[in-house]
């Protein structure tokens, strides 16, 4: 297995812990996701072409038959890859990668070519085809914090950047560097069996920069050579 | 078939080609079009001067020039958040229960007050929702209201004077060697 | 002023918050006339803990709120129930909250409309007085109350009301339930209600049928028990096996699932006993356990060979033997039993196999020396006991039995005035009741809610509810048994609407039609109990004044005992209980359907919008099924190869028929259900429920007869067959899963 090729000059380097042994698949994940986020409904009819927008999905993986199935769900959000594929192909550099490891999502600056859609092998970002209306006083609902994207921008999981911000705001008022469990993505945050955890693995304390060592570490399509920041426990034993 | 110009020399253009210039010029004219109205913002981001009318005849000359009461006395949450925070009427009337409560304003903002009816400000400046702003990191490093404000204490009427866009923002951080990563304004 | 006063000024913040970036208008800015006291953090927003109220579960949530809007539901980390987690439908209570077919105003029935949802408004004080001049008149002539909650003050409100109208026909919500439970815990536990099973500090965990992580008590607790389960403990993995008809959520998560037949989940506990007590002999464990207990036990589960036990369940001999290994292998164990060991003809029984079974594990689990969380009965002072009774919280009866009763006599005209608070019976209760009839009969129909739906078509007057997260309410939860828990519930927004909360409308209508009740307002009353036990809870720092301890409570989202709910104590001894063998006899499941009806029907609860009751929620009808990965509608599962053989593909419209109904429902096919069994969802068909679900599929219930789980009235909903025929038209069904990349196999290697 490659080992991790963290950006070691910085102070932050956010890394998702996913613990598939852990995950009931319940779903809870995806719609903190959508509550936090701004992502709206599509309906029914877009959904049927495949438009939904959410940014977290649980897929699940089936294996043998009827009745010796074993079943295996996996919560995918943008894998954050250290060299995405989705970066290289952006005509105006929307997406990039950020100091912390971040795969960035610039909305102001995306066209919606949807090269970087294309490019991604994980199938994690999602393109506005329509301006979706909310129904008053549906919009009351509507986070401050997140830019409700318009027609024609691609969007993605930002690792709930607005929290990031939020947490390096307050370390930074009193002076100190983001403690280990400070930030929490809204999907990490709901998880009831708390399988996924979140935090910076260039703190050598942190909780995530232990578990990114464990043996049952499985990194997503790692051949590919993406390096994603999303780091997932297998199952089983 | 036309000719094109006084001279001779120069051939007609075949159809094709006058088709293809047609093509051309349409389409320019369409991408100007599109960018124009693509990146344009809307006309409350794009004009540098700009005092609307508010509910009540503020003077910024009098409170923070003349009377020189520390901005943040009245916009209490800008060192503590990213808003700066427009006074509730509660704070007004902490002085014009008994200051100047003949003025004809004054009348208006007790009105207010006794009803229990919220002012409606006009805002003046305005982040599109794509902007990130904290008035509490800016004032956390010591920058002068003014700085993005303008004059401020020498207005009657308070008025945009300084253009809000990207590179307003990017010179300043750029100068201070603040951060320029896209994400730390944008999400 | 206090916190409550903030809350009368907060929706006079500034509306600037999301105007979208391309206003051509100028914006405005808003501020407060007068500020609260505790300040404002106009961006961050405050954080307040209160109690969801989406399921009875009663999970501690904070909610988020900007500006005086409520933005984000997350978990209360300190509660004992879902200790920081929280589920898509708790997050799902800010939709409802925002939701554009909420009730605004009292609403009363036009003429002869009866049937549609045709109102007029009226205001409150005409509404009031309708009601009040109702209440005089049934007084003594027959009422009923249909709560959505049996433990909170606006049940005990209704509950107390009911009883001044001189009726005690009280019903709760879940009418499909683990009704059986209570029956089979009489006699084995002596205990009126749910159990708890310890599933945090098993290291095997045997679900039988139990659903644990959709439809139980609550399956936020559970998802958190299960992750300590499997990965909290560092040295060791628990090891979770399910057997159940269908691989469902939790079946999905289990590392290994039997498939057994329907309705013989109690006679494969009872074989996985007689194994366990073949090696108990062997090993001489168990010593504890006199002789001739253990002769009687042996006697009694002596049919239970495990050949026989094989024959009758299909589960091969190896796999019972296997879990009998894991019961004795593990430090601790337990069986946890659901609605596939309890919703047979032979319910009653089933589970009081299961819950020996569990009797003999949990001595094994005592004698290797672990400690779990003990179900008690009430802890020794039986503080939460007094607590309910301080509060009047009705006692929790069989609400099907209930529910049969008041249908019965509204049939007969016995009944004037009906209350019906929040919950939707002409939709969720099975059809052979019809309680559209019954309601139809009744004089008048009150209905306290926040939407209007099936059951608000035979209403005569709609009094709005506050949304929970507009309301004050105290709940005193069922679950974890026996731990009391205190969950406040704070409003954490102003109203936006003309609606009033239940409890309140209904005390002003009492104190105007001249019953003297209780108390005088919902809020006093909370108080009042905080007043009177806070001296027991030594959580709550004595030295505080009452107000200053209600302060101290609000913040942290109630009390609850801290140790007791989370140390793990020795189990007390089960000798009391040992004398059961005669009970020990489960008959095979009888099922109501002709030769025709090939297919076992199996409806379930699916994790998005469970029984149905949320199903006007666009977030969670976009939410995608965990195991058929299937949104938006409703579908008759099938199994893949089952399927192909019958010629029937995916979305061919099915029309399934029991001996009760017939529906018609798109085929998803599945692998994960056996051949001769159909999975169908609860949920669907609503009639007048708002845009989304009004229309949307079809109502399990219409094929669900009137067979009884043996003695107990309640309907045995999962013992029916049906047949299926295809209807040769075609539904696109909405269904996620693009399986992109190639790690497939990755995830399963160990």
């Amino acid at each position: 297995m490659k080992s991790f090729n963290y950006k070691r000059h910085n102070d932050y380097k956010w890394v998702m812990v996913i613990d598939l042994d852990r995950c009931n698949g319940c779903g809870a994940c995806v719609i903190a996701c959508q509550a936090e986020n701004n992502i709206l409904v599509v309906g029914e009819k877009l959904a049927l072409q495949k438009r939904t927008m959410s940014w977290l999905r649980i897929e699940r993986y089936f294996d043998g038959e009827w009745p010796n199935l074993r079943v295996a769900f996996l919560p995918m959000p943008c894998q954050q890859c250290d060299s995405a594929p989705c970066e290289p192909v952006c005509p105006v550099f929307a997406t990039y990668q950020n100091p912390e490891g971040l795969n960035a999502m610039i909305y102001n600056r995306c066209i919606g070519t949807r090269f970087c859609g294309n490019n991604c092998p994980y199938g994690v970002r999602k393109f506005n085809w329509f301006d979706y209306e909310l129904e008053s006083p549906l919009e009351e609902q509507l986070n401050p914090d997140v830019s409700v994207r318009s027609k024609g921008v691609m969007e993605k999981c930002t690792f709930c950047i607005q929290r990031i911000r939020r947490g390096k705001d307050t370390a930074k008022d009193e002076n100190r560097k983001v403690r280990d469990g400070d930030i929490m993505p809204a999907c990490s945050q709901s998880c009831p069996t708390n399988a996924i955890m979140f935090g910076n693995v260039n703190d050598p304390h942190s909780k995530v920069a232990e578990m990114a060592e464990s043996k049952r570490r499985l990194l997503l399509l790692e051949e590919h050579g993406t390096h994603p920041s999303v780091i997932y426990l297998k199952g089983g034993v | 078939m036309r000719k094109i110009g006084g001279h001779a020399s120069l051939k007609p253009r075949s159809d094709i080609a006058r088709f293809a210039t047609k093509i051309l010029a349409v389409l320019a004219v369409g991408f100007i079009g599109f960018v124009v109205f693509f990146y344009a913002a809307p006309f409350q981001y794009s004009f540098s001067v700009w005092a609307p009318d508010q509910p009540i005849a503020y003077s910024h000359k009098l409170h923070a020039g003349d009377l020189e009461i520390n901005c943040q006395y009245c916009h209490a949450y800008a060192r503590r958040s990213e808003m700066a925070g427009v006074p509730s009427v509660s704070k007004c009337m902490n002085c014009h229960s008994n200051l100047t409560i003949d003025s004809e304003q004054i009348a208006k903002l007790t009105e207010h007050y006794d009803q229990d009816k919220p002012l409606e400000w006009i805002r003046i400046y305005d982040l599109p929702d794509l902007v990130w702003f904290s008035h509490k990191r800016h004032i956390a490093k010591e920058i002068a209201c003014q700085k993005c404000h303008g004059p401020v204490q020498t207005l009657v009427t308070n008025a945009r004077l300084v253009k809000h866009n990207m590179s307003f923002c990017l010179n300043c951080h750029q100068e201070n060697g603040a951060p320029t990563d896209c994400l730390t304004c944008h999400m | 002023m206090d916190r409550r006063n903030f809350l009368k000024l907060g929706g006079a913040a500034a509306a600037s918050g999301v105007a979208g970036a391309c206003g051509q208008v100028a914006k405005k800015i808003i501020p407060y006339v007068v500020p609260p006291d505790d300040g404002v953090n106009p961006v961050d927003g405050w954080h307040y803990a209160t109690t969801c109220r989406m399921c009875g579960a009663g999970c501690g949530i904070i909610v988020r709120t900007v500006e005086g809007r409520a933005k984000k539901v997350e978990g209360n980390p300190n509660h004992p129930i879902n200790r920081g987690g929280v589920c898509a439908r708790g997050q799902a209570a800010v939709q409802q909250l925002y939701h554009p077919e909420r009730i605004r105003t009292p609403l009363k029935r036009r003429a002869n409309t009866k049937g549609t949802n045709q109102f007029e408004k009226i205001s409150w004080e005409e509404a009031i007085a309708i009601l009040a001049d109702k209440m005089k008149k049934a007084k003594g002539k027959g009422s009923f109350v249909m709560a959505s909650d049996t433990t909170d003050v606006t049940a005990s409100i209704s509950a107390q009301t009911l009883k001044k109208l001189g009726s005690e026909d009280f019903v709760g919500p879940n009418l499909k339930g683990l009704q059986s439970h209570p029956d089979a815990s009489k006699v084995l536990h002596s205990m009126s209600s749910e159990q708890y099973y310890d599933m945090a500090h098993a290291s095997f965990v045997f679900l039988l049928g139990a659903d644990v992580f959709e439809n139980s008590v609550s399956p936020v607790h559970y998802g958190w028990a299960f992750g300590q389960m499997r990965r909290g403990n560092p040295t060791h993995r628990g090891v979770l096996t399910y057997a159940g008809p269908r691989v469902s959520m939790t079946a999905a998560v289990a590392d290994h699932f039997i498939a057994a037949k329907q309705g013989t989940l109690g006679i494969l506990a009872l074989g996985v006993a007689h194994v366990v007590l073949d090696m108990v002999e062997k090993e001489r464990l168990l010593r504890s356990i006199p002789r001739p207990t253990m002769a009687r036990w042996f006697k009694a589960l002596e049919v239970y060979s495990l050949e026989t036990t094989s024959r009758r369940t299909g589960v091969p001999e190896w796999d019972i033997k296997e879990v009998a290994k894991k019961f004795m292998t593990h430090r601790s164990a337990v069986a946890i039993p659901g609605d596939d060991v309890s919703c047979y003809s032979n319910g009653v029984e089933s589970l009081k196999a299961v819950e020996f079974l569990n009797m003999i594990v949990r001595e094994l689990n005592r004698e290797k020396g672990h400690l779990m969380i003990p179900d008690l009965p009430h802890d020794e002072t039986n503080l939460f006991g007094r607590m309910k009774d301080f509060l009047g919280v009705p006692e929790k009866a069989s609400q099907f039995r209930t529910m049969r009763k008041i249908v019965k006599k509204a049939a007969d005209g016995e009944i004037v005035l009906g209350m019906i608070m929040n919950i939707d019976p002409v939709f969720s209760a099975p059809r052979f009741l019809d309680v559209a009839k019954a309601l139809d009969n009744v004089d008048t129909v009150v209905y306290f809610g926040c939407f209007l739906n099936d059951t608000t078509q035979y209403a005569d007057l709609i009094l709005p509810d506050h949304h929970f997260l507009e309301s004050w309410s105290a709940q005193l939860p069922n679950y974890p048994h026996g731990y009391p828990i205190f969950n406040a519930q704070q409003p954490v927004v102003r109203p936006l609407y003309d609606t009033m909360p239940s409890g309140e409308a209904l005390l002003k209508a009492a104190k105007k039609a001249g019953f003297n009740l209780k108390m005088d307002n919902q809020e006093e009353m909370i108080e009042k109990l905080v007043t009177e036990f806070r001296a027991e809870w030594p959580e709550v720092p004595q030295t505080l004044s009452d107000s200053q301890a209600w302060e101290f409570l609000l913040p942290t989202g109630g009390w609850w005992s801290t140790l007791r709910a989370v140390e793990p104590v020795e189990a007390p001894s089960t000798d009391h209980l040992w004398d059961v063998s005669d009970q020990l006899k489960v008959e095979d499941p009888v099922f109501s359907g002709e030769l025709e009806h090939t297919f076992h029907l199996h409806p379930y609860e699916t994790v998005t919008i469970g029984d149905g009751r949320l199903a006007n929620l666009s977030w969670l009808q976009e939410m995608v099924e965990p195991v058929n990965s299937l949104s938006w509608g409703f579908w008759v599962e099938i199994n893949t190869v089952r399927a192909e053989q019958l010629g029937i593909a995916q979305g061919d419209i099915l029309t399934v028929t029991s001996k009760f109904g017939s529906i018609e429902a798109p085929a998803a096919l599945y692998p994960g259900i056996g051949p001769d069994t159909l999975a169908m969802p609860f949920g669907y068909g609503h009639v007048s429920f708002g845009k989304i679900p009004s229309g949307q599929g079809a109502n399990v219930l219409a094929l669900i007869g009137d067979q009884g789980v043996g003695k107990t009235g309640e309907p045995a909903w999962r013992g029916v067959k049906v047949k299926i025929a295809k209807t040769g038209r075609r539904k696109k069904m909405v269904r996620e899963g693009d399986m992109k990349g190639e790690y497939e196999g990755e995830v399963f290697q160990l």
